[in-house]
């Protein structure tokens, strides 16, 4: 059997893998890189793939880096490899070609694991009908895309940002579009009531229908066994002939927990479990992404943050340490912006009111723009921008770096509402560039 | 790594940097064409004001840049090797997480025509960054430091 030694390995080649291979490359410029995926593709980026349906993208214009990017880097590529098990004490990897043919033990000193996460399988009847997908890889919507002259009505279950962003692109090749959710609105995690109705009016006027309260509970198919229509469980039935299922995503642990890595429990979401240095119970083995939680500087917890950001700077800060620095990873909370028909909204932290004492919220609303800061002792702790995302930035920043907003309090929703607010010493904070994850 | 900075003690707001910017990334990069004839491109500085505290203010080329360590297609990231912070507008979707991403506010959202993030490109093939070079107060000034 085929067999390689190197200094650090990475299980997984997307937005964990490559921001490892970039924070080991800024300290070591020799050390020995692989990458072991399951996919047979250059690293591309998730978060674009249902950009390929509503025929604005090519297959190309989805690279994440460049196609020379592994040979300057100088890590060792190895596509359509799935790691099967992980020897923790022994220090290897054996990975299997997904297509078939002899495998390879691959030796590590440094280990991150970057495994992403596996869409959640609602319980349904009809699961096994043609034209029922997931949406969370390339090939899953390469598939879709080469499927669409068989559809002209799709359903979309779940309205977090997989099928928002699913529904926005079919919305512009099909027919009828609609959009079911279990919760009261669309884009829960990441809206409040307001915020989300203006998505809401966004989808509309986009031509997506939305059910809200409601789920799939059944499919049923044709003759030729593809889908024909969805039922609800308050009985509606609709036709199609796509249903994508975007109703969330569970982290792929299994790898890590068979090789006696601890895993979070369940009821906090059942990812790897890590320290704020991004490494886990195993002494050289890090994890970060989807697959992993992560320390949320809001909550001041760790929970799962399933988010592109979270999971490149996650890989960077296990890449740095690896390479025998100290870093944490303490900058993401739950941060999101998306643009929607034309309606660009962003968020950050609460997005609600905690119920608890000391926290006040201040809004504002004006035609078309909407935007809220909550507050707790004067330090921000969660933002929500809808319509006008101006300088979103400053106020993490601020959140971030826990300025007391208390000089400028009064200023922090006025139009154009900058750096120039903030008197001198707060400049000085958010102004100097920034050196390193200062955490 | 190129860095600009402002002295805001002698910045008067003059917005003559933003002019400038505008110019040098349009079509013609003549003034009177630029503001006459084209549609001026938004500029990558800004002035930011508060009563009488006035700064110019663009990308500050972090080491750390969290608008790379954020982008989500790969539009803006950085060379490992320089640190150079690199933007490739044709890759952009306007998502506008490097807009959230920014502590600083530098990185803006472009809302008109195709819709992508504006941040400072220092000027390519030009010694001197043309806001540096317009400032009439020499409150913009450029330094090199390691990056
Ligand atoms: C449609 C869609 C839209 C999104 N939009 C946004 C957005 O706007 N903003 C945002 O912040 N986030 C967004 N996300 C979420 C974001 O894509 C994820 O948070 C991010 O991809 C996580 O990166 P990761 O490196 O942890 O894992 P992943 O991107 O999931 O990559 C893990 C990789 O590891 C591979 N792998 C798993 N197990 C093995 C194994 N045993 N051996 C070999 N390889 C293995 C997987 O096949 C996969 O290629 C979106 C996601 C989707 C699907």
């Amino acid at each position: 059997m085929a067999s390689g030694t190197f200094d650090y390995l990475i299980i997984g080649n997307s937005a964990g893998g490559v921001g490892c291979i970039e924070g080991i490359r800024r300290q070591d410029k020799k050390g020995r890189i692989a990458v072991v995926s399951d996919e047979p593709h250059h690293v591309y980026s998730r978060p674009l793939i249902t950009h390929l349906l509503d025929g604005h993208l090519s297959g190309n214009s989805m690279d994440f880096r460049p196609r020379d990017f592994y040979r300057k880097t100088r890590v060792d590529f190895f596509p359509g490899f799935r790691a099967a098990s992980l020897d923790a004490d022994g220090r290897e990897v054996h990975a299997v070609p997904v297509a078939g043919g002899p495998g390879k033990v691959l030796r590590f000193k440094k280990l991150l694991i970057a495994t992403g996460a596996r869409p959640f399988m609602p319980l349904m009847e009809g699961l096994g009908l043609e034209g029922i997908t997931p949406m969370i890889t390339l090939d899953q919507s390469l598939r879709v895309r080469e499927d669409l002259g068989q559809v002209r009505k799709a359903v979309v279950l779940g309205a977090g940002l997989i099928g928002t962003k699913t529904a926005q692109a079919l919305a512009g090749r099909l027919e009828e579009v609609t959009l079911v959710e279990l919760g009261d609105r669309i884009l829960a995690p990441v809206t409040d009531p307001v915020s989300s109705g203006m998505a809401m009016e966004a989808f509309r006027k986009g031509n997506v229908e939305i059910i809200l309260n409601n789920t799939v509970t059944a499919a049923g198919g044709d003759s030729r066994g593809r889908i024909a229509e969805v039922t609800l469980k308050d009985g509606t039935s609709i036709p199609c002939q796509l249903l994508v299922l975007a109703a969330g995503v569970r982290p792929k642990a299994e790898l890590a927990a068979g090789a006696g890595v601890r895993i979070a429990d369940v009821k906090t979401g059942g990812g790897i479990d890590v320290n704020t240095r991004m490494e886990t119970n195993r002494k050289g083995i890090y994890a970060c992404g989807d697959c992993a939680h992560a320390w949320d500087f809001v909550t001041g917890g760790m929970r799962l943050l399933p988010l592109w950001p979270n999971a490149y700077i996650g890989g960077r800060v296990a890449g740095l340490n690896m390479t025998g620095s100290e870093y944490r990873h303490t900058w993401v909370t739950n941060m999101n912006s998306v643009d929607f028909f034309g309606l660009p909204m962003v968020s950050a932290g609460f997005v609600l009111k905690p119920e608890e004492p000391g926290f006040e919220e201040i809004v504002r609303e004006d035609e078309g723009a909407y935007a809220k800061v909550i507050l707790k002792d004067d330090i921000i702790r969660g933002l929500i921008m809808a319509g006008n995302v101006q300088r979103a930035g400053l106020y993490l920043g601020l959140m971030r770096s826990e300025v007391r907003t208390t000089p400028f309090r009064d200023q922090l929703l006025r139009d154009e509402f900058s750096a120039a607010d903030l008197g001198p010493e707060g400049r000085e904070e958010i102004m100097r560039p920034i050196m390193e994850m200062e955490s | 790594m190129r860095r600009i900075y402002c002295r805001d003690e002698v910045c008067i707001g003059c917005r003559l940097c933003e002019i400038h910017c505008q110019v040098e990334h349009s079509a013609s990069k003549d003034i009177l064409k630029t503001f006459k004839k084209e549609t001026p491109p938004p500029p990558m500085v800004r002035v930011e004001e508060r009563g009488a505290t006035s700064f110019a203010l663009q990308c500050r080329q972090c080491p750390e840049p969290y608008c790379a360590y954020s982008c989500i297609t790969g539009a803006i990231w950085q060379d490992v090797d320089t640190g150079e912070v690199l933007h490739d507008k044709e890759k952009c979707i306007g998502c506008w997480t490097c807009v959230l991403a920014c502590p600083k506010g530098a990185v803006r959202p472009d809302l008109r025509g195709p819709r992508v993030a504006v941040r400072c490109d220092l000027c390519p093939g030009r010694e001197i960054p043309a806001c540096v070079e317009s400032c009439p107060n020499d409150a913009l000034y450029e330094v090199d430091e390691e990056f």
